[in-house]
């Protein structure tokens, strides 16, 4: 671990000041300890916004839900809210790392969170996110695990977040305080694929930082889930992993909210599927045949052509898990 | 006989691991020890070109970095134990050759492990490298292990059936919980390494070799592993760039490899590409199986495993042909992995069988049924077990095997696919020479060591179990010690051999140990042994004595402890102090020298040493560290009985501990005079004190849950206990005696000794025990049905001994609750075999007649007659006259009257009291002779079983108590037990 400065900030303004000098924020800190101690991060100052006064979760005017960029994983997950509104969300949680991360990681840093391809955190091999334009050791190497949607030829790390894969689907909104003042970017817009600039992954400005996440209403009559595969049980990323969120009223499917996680560079949002769903009646047919859109557009490498098929078994069968077995 | 093997104890080294206080090769405190962190290869082959240490050393607190261009020549003498592959091992930071990934090529000391940590990253080495070569397929193989019998291309040429396969195993890696660690320290020219490994004496030689220093000059620590699953079972490079680093640094390193170091500073099992070819008939039967393997090994070692045995011996194949070949590759060497080769060739034959099995439709069971052979099929000779028959009939009996659909995917649960599947494996059996020391003290302590591990495995606890029931000796009296090459040498801690080899190695040394207390015990005239065959001594409960005469022995009992009939009346008395009939020298220890005046020892101890160099002094928790092994047992120190003869003699007026009661066949010798020899306390892997076997005792729900005052409450408890002495309390003069005499008194002095022996074995000092007494005795949760309450696993067992043996009866439970009428419980007692105990407040015994004839008409109705006890459970006192024993009434009367206006609670007054306790009445408050007839009285009209008493209650002076339960366990016990056996 390279030697650093922390400087422990109780306000918001504090916290921008010392993000303009050039700080690094940290809260939870689960993952940028680990890269620290790899020395895959390096930075000089670290900015403790573990007691800023963003960690509760509040309902919004529009019925939905602003979750606090410091409320923990674990407390995110057990909150009446949003387990009644958002079971996706909470399942997505549940499903993310162990219980003692849980209650240690927070919601903003959980959406910050680097990537977990093994060549990025091996300080050995080239990596254009770690050290730009050493060249990508993935393409070539070992990669069953990484992305076979929004890669480029510089990088093609997943994004290996839960929660994210979550809100991609719901369509939330990330609330952003900056030297320049407030602002809020669409989720779909926050994280950036890697093209030619795989260092750069959040479309934050300098010095900004993450306050909340918004997550818009959805009908009451809507009905959602989160479906993880992986190599193993638990504590484990995803190989392939399905976020869905359904309203089917009157026996029709009036709205539907599809993303996929360990397939794409970030959280893939399933535009095919959701428009094939939206006016047709469920049914297992229906589940097959928008599934079959889930992997439009897939460049799958050496190793990992399985998720092609995986992406589509698991949105299907997380289809019918939300939607009914009809 | 035996006690302490198969009984449920706990782990002797337990409470050290789940407190954390075991030292795992990391956590040893060494002083001024100095961290060192690898630099590992980041090229998977080449050479290094440049190292640039200049930053590193830069580094506050760094000491040096060692790389191969400073580093000492080493001079890596050849060494080759059978556990070491052939061809030469890796020399570390010697040249500059890279051989594989993760290669150490530095090493950074520094003063903490943060700076050794920044610094090593800060070490830049230039390679000039070309790609590695990491794929079996296609690599250029060593000469290949072969093996044939038969005609195999031929037998498949003409094979009805025939099926090719080829299966890839992948490598795995062992990933224990502890990482390997070492820390090396050299003092002067000889060099002490605390090591994660599972064979001392192979890292002990490897150092040795690889320093040229003599093998004695090396001393390999490690008594704890934190899982190893065949990865300790070398010395691999880490403890070498340890040893290394502390020679150049003059200072003890510290070196504890990461969990990604993991992955190449040591082996693993290797991949695998194994082709089975098999030939045979329509009907499955086998004829003929070629086994064509490549695995991987590195460059400068060649690998080799178990893989052979399988296809030779698991089937009856006729024709059979093996190779097997190492692919040397850019990478370091595998090592042995749980099963090493044998689970891996199963993998492959079983997997093979099962396609077979689906191509001719055929059971996968009964497939291996035909083709099991009766011998072994590559030596003609018979195995010595093999048993797979049995094992697939019941494997498939408890799987559900019948329930099988063999078409894939036809099982269904809900999204799941569900098969059932079965392979066979097999391991061969392994037992090698070990060597153990074993010694027993003056304190009636045994230490055993021998140079084995314990992984897992629970070697701490066996061994001290074997020793225990060879010696005679409860397990709280015998230590044993592990992890220190210089302790007698044994096998490698693989292989599942350590019971076999250390544990005969352990059971021999106390066998002969325990013969030569016997012979010292029956060739000196003044033990009460002596001139007995030694064939008749038998040693048990940390005592030897004869085998058929139980009261003759080396420290005399104040009662006999005949031999267990299969179904006595066990006599418990209730409240947690139980004793057995032994009472108390239920832990006198096989010999006791402790009062014995240095003037007055016998000859025979005088010349107790039978070593061959004289024994060191016997302090607890010196090991013999340092020097060569001893031989193989060592008796310390013997002749106890002139210790007793000697007290004896300087107490003649001492009052004897005979019964007032006639006893059988009392033994010679000066009977009475106990040794209250304290068990010396083992030290730092001490076990939990598990009850006494003797103290088989029972809590009963009765008494001291009446009434709302505890005994601590209670004046009349205060009066009599606490100030005893001080001033007279209601009743019983003999007990509130102001007794200056008596209080002092030797005798008395002993008996409070024996007290706290019994309750120290229960783990509670006298106040702390009747709290612990009154919360476990408060009623339990039972429900209005009448289910069975106070199952004796809700009492902690260490606050009561339970009856767990299994020829006394069930150990399930104590008792039924009585939830609903009487006889309605004792019918469901009797149906279910449920032992019954009757509480008895007053009334005559023969009240519950009727009950006990209800219950064994059930029990008897249900078939199981021989599981029906019966019990009762009274207020219990045994004094030293019926006068004495009718002055306790006023604690009786206080016990039992209402303590609130209108509460539960009886009055009961003089008269009711004496009729109570009259014969054929329940209240057990007498002498000794009167309760003996009660006793057997309702032995007669019950059948009993069991007698409880509740011994503590009203607030009986703490000397009554003690005097009640000696008669008991002197005068009564012994008494009833020999009227009823």
């Amino acid at each position: 671990m390279f030697p650093f400065s922390c400087t422990k900030v109780s306000t918001v303004r504090e916290a921008l000041a010392a993000g303009q000098r050039g700080g690094r924020f940290i809260a939870g800190g689960t993952t940028l300890v680990d890269l620290m101690r790899e020395t895959v991060e390096r930075p000089g100052a670290l900015v403790d916004i573990s007691a800023l006064p963003m960690r509760d979760v509040r309902v919004t005017d529009g019925g939905g839900v602003r979750i606090g960029a410091l409320v923990r994983m674990a407390d995110a997950a057990v909150n009446r809210t949003v387990r009644a509104a958002y079971p996706v969300i909470a399942e997505a949680l549940e499903l993310s790392a162990s219980a003692q991360l849980r209650n240690m990681a927070t919601i903003g840093g959980n959406i910050m969170q680097r990537t977990r391809c093994t060549y990025f955190r091996d300080v050995s091999a080239p990596c254009n996110k770690r050290r730009p334009g050493s060249g990508c050791a993935a393409l070539g190497g070992y990669n069953r695990t990484h992305a076979i949607l929004g890669g480029s030829e510089h990088c093609v790390a997943t994004h290996p977040s839960d929660l994210a894969v979550a809100l991609t689907a719901l369509e939330a909104t990330v609330h952003l305080a900056g030297p320049a003042g407030e602002r809020r970017v669409a989720f779909a817009d926050f994280l950036l694929r890697p093209g030619n600039t795989p260092d750069r992954e959040q479309a934050l400005r300098p010095g900004e930082l993450i306050t909340f996440v918004e997550v818009p209403g959805l009908p009451r009559t809507s009905r959602s889930g989160y479906l993880k595969v992986r190599d193993r049980q638990s504590y484990e990323f995803a190989l392939v992993s399905a976020a869905v969120a359904l309203d089917i009223r009157g026996g029709v499917i009036r709205t539907a909210r599809v993303a996929a996680g360990g397939v794409g560079t970030v959280p893939w949002k399933l535009s095919a599927v959701e428009q094939h769903l939206v006016g047709n009646r469920p049914s297992a047919k229906l589940w097959a045949e928008a599934a079959e859109r889930a992997a439009d557009g897939a460049q799958p490498l050496e190793h990992n052509g399985f998720k092609v098929d995986l992406l589509k078994h698991t949105v299907e069968r997380q289809l019918r898990v939300v939607g009914g077995n009809k | 006989m035996n006690q302490a093997v198969g009984a449920p104890l706990s782990r002797v080294d337990g409470k050290l691991k789940v407190t954390g206080q075991a030292p795992y090769a990391a956590d040893h405190h060494v002083d001024g020890v100095a961290y060192g962190v690898i630099v590992a290869s980041t090229v998977g082959a080449g050479r290094i070109t440049g190292i640039d240490t200049g930053p590193a050393l830069a580094q506050p607190g760094v000491l040096t970095v060692i790389t191969h261009g400073n580093a000492p020549r080493l001079p890596y003498r050849p060494y080759r134990n059978f556990l070491v592959p052939q061809g030469e091992r890796l020399h570390v930071l010697q040249d500059d050759q890279v051989h594989f990934f993760g290669q150490p090529v530095a090493v950074v000391v520094a003063e903490t492990l943060e700076a050794a940590q920044h610094a090593a990253s800060l070490v830049d080495v230039a390679y000039d490298s070309r790609p590695p070569t990491l794929d079996l397929t296609g690599a250029p193989t060593n000469e290949p292990f072969t093996y044939a019998r038969g005609d195999a291309e031929g037998a498949l040429g003409s094979a009805e059936v025939r099926l090719e396969m080829t299966y890839r195993a992948a490598r795995n890696h062992h990933n224990a919980l502890e990482p390997h660690a070492t820390i090396a320290r050299w003092d002067g020219d000889r060099l002490t390494v605390w090591d994660k490994t599972q064979y001392l004496v192979g890292t002990q030689g490897e150092l040795a070799a690889v320093f040229d220093i003599p093998v004695e000059a090396v001393r390999v620590i490690c008594p704890f592993i934190g899982g190893a699953f065949g990865n300790g079972l070398r010395c691999w490079p880490h403890t070498t760039v340890a040893a290394l680093a502390a020679r150049v640094t003059e200072r003890p390193v510290k070196v504890v490899l990461t969990r990604r170091q993991l992955y190449f500073g040591v082996g693993y099992r290797p991949t695998y590409e194994y082709g089975v070819r098999l030939g045979g008939d329509r009907q499955g039967r086998l004829s003929a199986m070629t086994h064509d393997a490549r695995f991987e090994t590195s460059r400068y070692e060649r690998h080799g495993e178990g893989i052979q045995a399988l296809g030779q011996m698991l089937y009856e194949t006729p024709n059979v042909s093996q190779t097997f070949r190492n692919v040397p590759l850019d990478v370091n060497t595998p090592t042995w992995m749980r099963g090493p080769g044998y689970s891996t060739a199963a993998y492959a034959i079983e997997s093979a069988l099962d396609e077979l099995a689906h191509e001719l439709g055929v059971d996968p069971i009964e497939l291996r049924l035909r083709n099991e052979p009766d011998d072994d099929p590559a030596s003609g000779l018979p195995f010595s077990t093999r048993r797979l028959r049995e094992c697939l009939a019941v494997g498939a009996r408890e799987f559900g095997w019948h329930k099988r659909k063999p078409e894939p995917r036809s099982t269904v649960d809900g999204d799941r696919l569900i098969g059932i599947g079965m392979a066979a494996g097999a391991y061969h059996t392994l037992r090698g020479a070990a060597r153990a020391y074993a010694r027993l003290t003056a304190e009636g302590t045994a230490l055993l060591q021998a140079g084995a591990g314990d992984m897992g495995p629970g070697t701490y606890t066996s061994m001290t179990q074997i020793a225990a029931d060879a010696l005679g000796m409860p397990m709280n009296t015998v230590r044993f010690e592990l992890g220190d090459s210089t302790m007698p040498q044994v096998p490698p801690h693989g292989g599942s051999q350590t019971m076999a080899s250390v544990g005969s190695a352990v059971q021999n040394a106390c066998d002969q140990l325990r013969q030569q207390a016997i012979t010292l015990a029956v060739t000196d005239e003044r033990s009460p042994l002596h001139g007995v065959k030694p064939e008749d001594v038998i040693v048990r409960d940390g005592r030897m004595r004869v085998k058929n005469d139980p009261t003759r022995g080396e420290t005399t009992p104040s009662s006999p402890s005949g031999p267990t009939p299969t179904r006595p009346p066990s006599i418990v008395l209730s409240a947690g102090t139980s004793t057995g009939p032994a009472g108390c020298t239920c832990s006198t220890p096989i010999s006791s020298t402790r009062r014995r005046p240095p003037s007055r020892r016998s000859p025979a101890a005088r010349s107790a040493s039978w070593s061959s160099r004289p024994p060191e002094p016997t302090r607890r928790g010196q090991s013999r560290r340092g020097v060569t092994p001893p031989p193989n047992t060592q008796i310390q120190q013997g002749a106890p009985h002139g210790a007793r003869r000697d007290l004896a003699q300087r107490h003649p007026d001492r009052p004897g501990d005979r019964p007032a009661v006639p006893l059988p066949a009392a033994g010679r010798g000066d009977r009475g005079v106990r040794h209250p020899g304290r068990p010396d306390r083992p030290g730092r892997f001490r076990p939990r004190r598990a009850p006494h076997p003797r103290l088989r005792g029972v809590l009963t729900g009765g008494g001291a849950g009446r009434g709302r005052r505890s005994h601590e409450q209670d004046p009349a408890h205060q009066r009599g206990d606490r100030a005893a002495g001080a001033r007279p309390g209601p009743g019983l003069p003999g007990l509130r005696h102001p007794r200056p005499a008596l209080r002092r008194s030797r005798r008395d002095h002993r008996r409070s000794q024996c007290l706290h022996r019994t309750l120290r074995h229960l783990r509670c000092r006298p106040r702390r025990l009747r709290r612990r007494v009154q919360r476990e005795a408060r009623p339990a949760p039972a429900t209005a049905r009448g289910r069975p309450r106070h199952l004796v696993r809700q009492v902690p067992p260490t606050t009561a001994p339970r009856p767990r043996h299994p020829a006394r009866g069930p150990a399930a439970a104590a008792g039924l609750a009585r939830g609903g009428r009487l006889p309605d419980s004792a019918e469901r007692a009797g149906r279910l075999g449920l032992p019954m105990v009757l509480g008895y407040i007053g009334g005559p015994l023969s009240h519950a007649r009727h009950a006990v004839d209800i219950y064994r008409a059930a029990g008897e109705r249900a078939g199981h007659p021989d599981k029906l006890r019966v019990g009762i459970s009274t207020h219990f006192y045994a004094a030293a006259t019926p006068e004495d024993a009718r002055r306790t009434f006023p604690y009786y009367h206080e016990y039992l009257r209402p303590k609130t206006p209108g509460g539960r609670g009886f009055v009961v007054d003089q008269a009711q009291f004496d009729a109570g306790t009259r014969r054929g009445n329940a209240i057990m408050i007498g002498s000794s002779e009167q309760l003996i007839e009660k006793i057997l009285d309702a032995h007669q009209t019950l059948g009993l079983d069991r007698f409880l008493g509740q011994i503590d209650w009203g607030g009986l002076p703490r000397a009554a108590v003690s005097d009640s339960i000696h008669r008991y366990a002197e005068e009564i016990a012994p008494a009833v037990r020999a009227t009823t056996a």
